[in-house]
């Protein structure tokens, strides 16, 4: 009993010494901003200072058709990007796990638009696809196709966002599932093998159950990237062509720094929380299992 | 390995704990990097000043317009404080697309730099959020006189000045001359007698079919250029007291319909107005595949390091038949904070830096046109390109200028664009498209 | 026919390799072109006229040197406490049974769901009642440790078995040992990917180093290519993406270096 007692309270001393000084930094840094947003959510910028005007702003945010309009093009683009990168970025990591030279060069590339910044590859895109004078559609007329819209198109313009955001963030998800990956130790699959299992069977029973947390990971972490995308909208599209392209972070961007309503963008954004809140509370609740299943 | 890099990690967490207090001193770190001649000469400066009284520090926040105007803005200041020994001049040089990001913050924060190189449109928005000085008390008639009235309203806010206007930015028509000869087509000699909007939509036309070229004709996507469209149509964007929405009326609307129908009929490609690029038409200009190209002026020493392939120029804009030319009201000017504790140096400051002789040295080193009406700078590249956009501009009519430059102005280009964009894609009938406008303005206006 | 599974599959990843690297092949194509031709059509791939200059011409334009050394110690300085912090939050949140850790994950999960715009203006306040403004703490403060890392630490922690703590713990070793001695070299993959994250981060992160500056002198170089994206009246092409190609080089060495930490990690046999 009194070894018991001892080891709990060591245990809560290193607690004290590995959580506080990180959780210091992240409540200074992240979360009294945040929760200072929420304060401006209520306030309007008027003569020098903040205003309180109680619910206003959340008041005109839910009349506005164009929000409403973000809200869904977000969840189409959210839906639209989460599964293929989820499933290509697996493939790739399994296929690409291999020693050698070849195989080094492969994941390099994958990783080089990782490597760019947002704005440098959002550039260089809007370039490639110019619909009139893009690389693109140059190589579309010498191979007798008919001409993409791309970003400047209704219809076209939707895809084009999920795949260039494929491009920039496969090689990152690559990455997690490489690092996961690695902490699967290989007799797990040597004893499979013996055992007479095949590869599909050893991927989908051993594997995959073992990758969990981190698929865990790129599912919630794409969903995350994919509610607060706004590079891409910024430089090719500006929530165009119409409002088909308007996603809720950059229509937030546009109130505050073009329009100069920052409460009424920090409302904006206190609702796409709490919508993206309770759809990460679904995710979490379905995914529970993971929390604290001992999978071995 | 593992605690190897630990033990790093830690030592350079040391590390950074004195770089912490080296970046404290960040002018420490600016003087580290200046040749021995330039520390000695402060050394001597330094003396001078404490002997004249204590040193002013005035901050000033600018995006540059083009490489040579940043350069002669360095000029300018360095010059400034020979003369003014006592005053010591931080410049910051901010991305414009950037601008707001960094800005906000700091008027939020309450320590907004002293002065700020803005675009016009930006100035009424600070004013309204009690930003900007009042310099009533420094400015006299004879001041105001000196520029063209059309950019003095844009340093107003309730008749009251904040700033002075710096640079003029004009539009007119940019052509292919390549294909514009090949096409036999003759241009109008001045503002007053240009194209009526239908001989121009003949002319635009022409070009594409004898020369095979792409696009008779494009826009810069931007609400300069539409909304100068709209004016050359007769319309307005608001009434003349500067609330009712005059976007939706007969004749604004007709001019909305007149350039869907251009992009419409393939004179003009609907990729630009849907395209979110801002450049869209430029490239498409560069590239050989417009003939007629409505932007601004901004663009000369880019075409004249860019375009190689064709010779361009420029030309004056169309008018709907019975209309007057039209123009924009744009520019830079230079704005003072409120916030600053040395409003009356910040004033001597851009008093001097927009005068008539410096106005001259910087506009024509730099491209750029003059507000003022007793300046005429010279410019080194391409001065016929110059002259005709200052030409253009000479047409600006005051409620243009007024209008366009309402401290609610910011909050209404975004519907603006949004809905031009829907009605020139043919997505949506212009007379709804701008319904939709005057509507929000009046939303706006009613807060 | 596993020949061929592994054939086709590999034909596969090469296809997708080659489209992943065609923006490049067009951003290095437009840093080699004279302004002349980047507007030029039809486009040409290889330049006709290439030149070197775009890369001297740009790096020099604005102070970049100055911008790379201020990256460097805003890289440094974030991956020292966030690379620090960031595992030992993550592994308490995997392994410590205490009244709240769920509220406390939700928390960390909650802090990535606001978007960086909204919280500009409230993390300027921050950083200038702390004085920080125009200080490189200024920047490395914000966000540094973050949902992001805290999040990829629990779930690789979690991957540990708990029996290897518990024998460790019945041995007397003090929790700090096991964290420093045990967990850390097992999750060297873990480790290195919260690392290049943090640094990739940092290296191409525009917004603190923009928003809490206020001279010139400390800007990051993302904030100096955000120069020539941000000219009022056009993108300056080539200077962009000369510069950016360069800007690229470290990180592309980066991953390379580290790569192997990532492939070849020890593995949980070893440490039987």
């Amino acid at each position: 009993m009194g070894l018991i007692l001892k080891i709990m309270k060591i245990k809560r001393v290193n607690l004290l010494y590995f959580l506080i000084p990180g959780l210091i930094l992240l409540l200074l840094f992240v979360i009294v901003p945040i929760l200072y947003s929420f304060y401006i959510s209520f306030t309007e910028f008027k003569s020098g200072s903040f205003i309180f005007n109680g619910f206003d702003n959340y008041i005109k945010l839910l009349k506005n058709k164009v929000f409403w309009i973000s809200i869904g093009n977000t969840f189409y683009y959210t839906v639209g990007v989460i599964v293929p990168s989820v499933t290509i970025s697996l493939f790739i990591a399994i296929s690409l796990n291999r020693k050698g030279w070849g195989y080094t060069t492969l994941r390099t590339i994958y990783f080089l638009p990782v490597a760019v910044s947002e704005a440098v590859a959002a550039a260089i895109w809007v370039s490639v696809l110019n619909p009139e004078v893009g690389m693109a559609n140059y190589f579309l007329e010498i191979l007798h196709l008919p001409k993409i819209g791309w970003y400047a198109d209704y219809n076209w313009v939707m895809p084009t966002l999920i795949m260039v955001t494929l491009w920039k963030n496969v090689g990152y998800y690559m990455i997690i599932f490489l690092a996961g990956l690695q902490t699967i130790p290989p007799y797990y699959e040597e004893a499979a093998k013996i055992d007479g299992a095949n590869n599909w069977h050893i991927f989908r029973n051993i594997t995959l159950p073992l990758l969990k947390p981190s698929l865990f990971f790129v599912y919630i972490t794409s969903i995350l990237f994919s509610f607060k995308v706004f590079t891409w909208i910024y430089v090719m599209t500006q929530g165009g062509p119409g409002y088909s392209s308007m996603l809720t972070v950059f229509y937030i961007y546009r109130e505050g720094f073009k329009k100069f309503q920052f409460g009424y963008a920090s409302a904006t954004s206190v609702v796409l929380f709490l919508i993206l809140l309770v759809f990460i509370i679904i995710q979490l609740k379905y995914f529970k299992m993971f929390e604290t299943k001992d999978y071995r | 390995m593992k605690r190897i890099l630990i033990y790093s990690i830690l030592v350079v967490f040391v590390v950074s704990m004195a770089l912490f207090g080296i970046s404290c001193k960040a002018e420490a770190v600016e003087e580290a990097e200046e040749e021995v001649a330039e520390v000695i000469e402060e050394a001597e400066e330094e003396v001078a000043k404490e002997e004249a009284g204590e040193i002013i520090t005035l901050r000033l926040m600018m995006f540059p317009d083009n490489p040579p105007d940043e350069e002669f803005y360095d000029i300018l200041i360095t010059e400034y404080e020979e003369l003014s020994p006592n005053i010591k001049i931080e410049r910051e040089s901010v991305p414009w697309n950037n601008f707001q990001e960094k800005l906000m913050p700091q008027i939020m924060a309450e320590t907004p730099p002293d002065i700020a190189r803005v675009s016009s449109q930006w100035g009424g928005s600070y004013a309204a959020m009690g930003a900007l000085a009042d310099l009533s008390e420094f400015i006299t008639q004879e001041d105001i006189d000196k520029f063209q009235s059309g950019r003095w309203v844009t340093c107003l806010y309730e008749d009251k000045p904040f700033g002075l206007p710096e640079t003029s930015i004009a539009i007119a028509m940019w052509y292919n001359k390549t294909a514009i000869e090949e096409a036999g087509i003759e241009l109008p000699e001045s503002a007053d007698s240009a194209w009526t909007w239908d001989e121009f939509k003949e002319a635009a036309k022409t070009v594409q079919d004898k020369t095979g070229i792409e696009y008779g004709f494009d826009v810069y996507k931007s609400f300069f250029p539409y909304l100068a469209w709209i004016y050359s149509g007769g319309g307005q964007l608001l009434g003349e007291d500067l609330k009712t929405p005059e976007i939706n009326n007969e004749k604004s609307v007709e001019a909305v319909k007149y350039l869907t129908d251009i992009y419409a009929e393939g004179i003009s490609p609907v990729t630009t107005p849907a395209s979110g690029d801002p450049d869209a038409a430029q490239k498409l200009f560069q590239a050989g595949k417009v003939a007629f190209y409505y932007s601004g002026v901004w663009l000369t020493s880019t075409f004249v390091d860019a375009i190689k392939d064709f010779e361009f120029g420029a030309t004056y804009l169309p008018m709907k038949a019975g209309e007057d030319p039209a123009t924009n009201a744009s520019g830079e000017n230079l704005i003072i904070f409120n916030k600053s504790e040395h409003i009356k140096e910040a004033y001597d400051f851009i008093s001097w830096f927009t005068n008539k002789e410096n106005s001259e040295r910087h506009l024509g080193y730099a491209n750029l046109l003059s507000p003022r009406l007793d300046t005429s700078p010279v410019y080194e590249v391409r001065p016929d390109i110059l002259e005709v956009f200052g030409n253009q501009a000479a047409m600006l009519k005051i409620q243009w200028a007024k209008e366009a430059h309402i401290s609610e102005f910011s909050e209404i280009t975004p519907s603006l664009m949004d809905n031009l964009v829907l009605a020139l894609t043919g997505k949506m009938d212009a007379q709804n498209a701008m319904d939709i406008v005057a509507d929000e303005v009046n939303t706006i206006m009613a807060e | 026919m596993k020949k061929f599974k592994l054939i086709a599959i590999n034909l596969i990843l090469i296809i997708g390799a080659i489209l992943i690297l065609l923006p490049f092949v067009w951003m290095v194509s437009t840093a080699l072109k004279t302004e002349a031709e980047i507007g030029m059509w039809p486009p040409t791939i290889i330049p006709k006229e290439p030149i070197l200059s775009n890369f001297i011409n740009g790096w020099t334009t604005l102070p970049f040197t100055r911008f790379f050394i201020n990256t460097v110690i805003y890289c440094i300085g974030a991956v020292a406490i966030g690379g620090l912090f960031m595992p030992m939050v993550g592994y308490t949140l995997a392994k410590f049974k205490f009244k709240g850790r769920s509220w406390t994950f939700l928390i960390v999960i909650i802090t990535m769901m606001i978007p960086a715009q909204v919280l500009i203006i409230p993390e300027f306040l921050l950083i200038k009642n702390l004085g920080l403004v125009n200080n490189y703490f200024g920047y490395i403060l914000p966000e540094v440790v973050n949902g992001f890392g805290i999040f990829l630490m629990r779930q690789f922690f979690m991957t540990i078995p708990d029996e290897i703590i518990e024998a460790a713990r019945i041995d007397g070793s003090s929790e700090i040992r096991i964290f420093f001695k045990i967990i850390l070299p097992v999750s060297r993959p873990a480790i290195t990917a919260l690392i290049i994250f943090i640094i990739l981060y940092r290296w191409n992160d525009m917004i603190w180093p923009l928003i809490n500056t206020t001279s010139n002198t400390m800007y990051t170089l993302p904030v100096g290519i955000a120069s020539f994206t941000g000219v009022q009246y056009g993108i300056v092409w080539n200077n962009l993406m000369a510069v950016s190609t360069i800007i690229a080089i470290p990180m592309i060495i980066l991953f390379v270096i580290f790569q192997r930490y990532i492939i070849s990690g020890i593995t949980l046999t070893q440490l039987k």
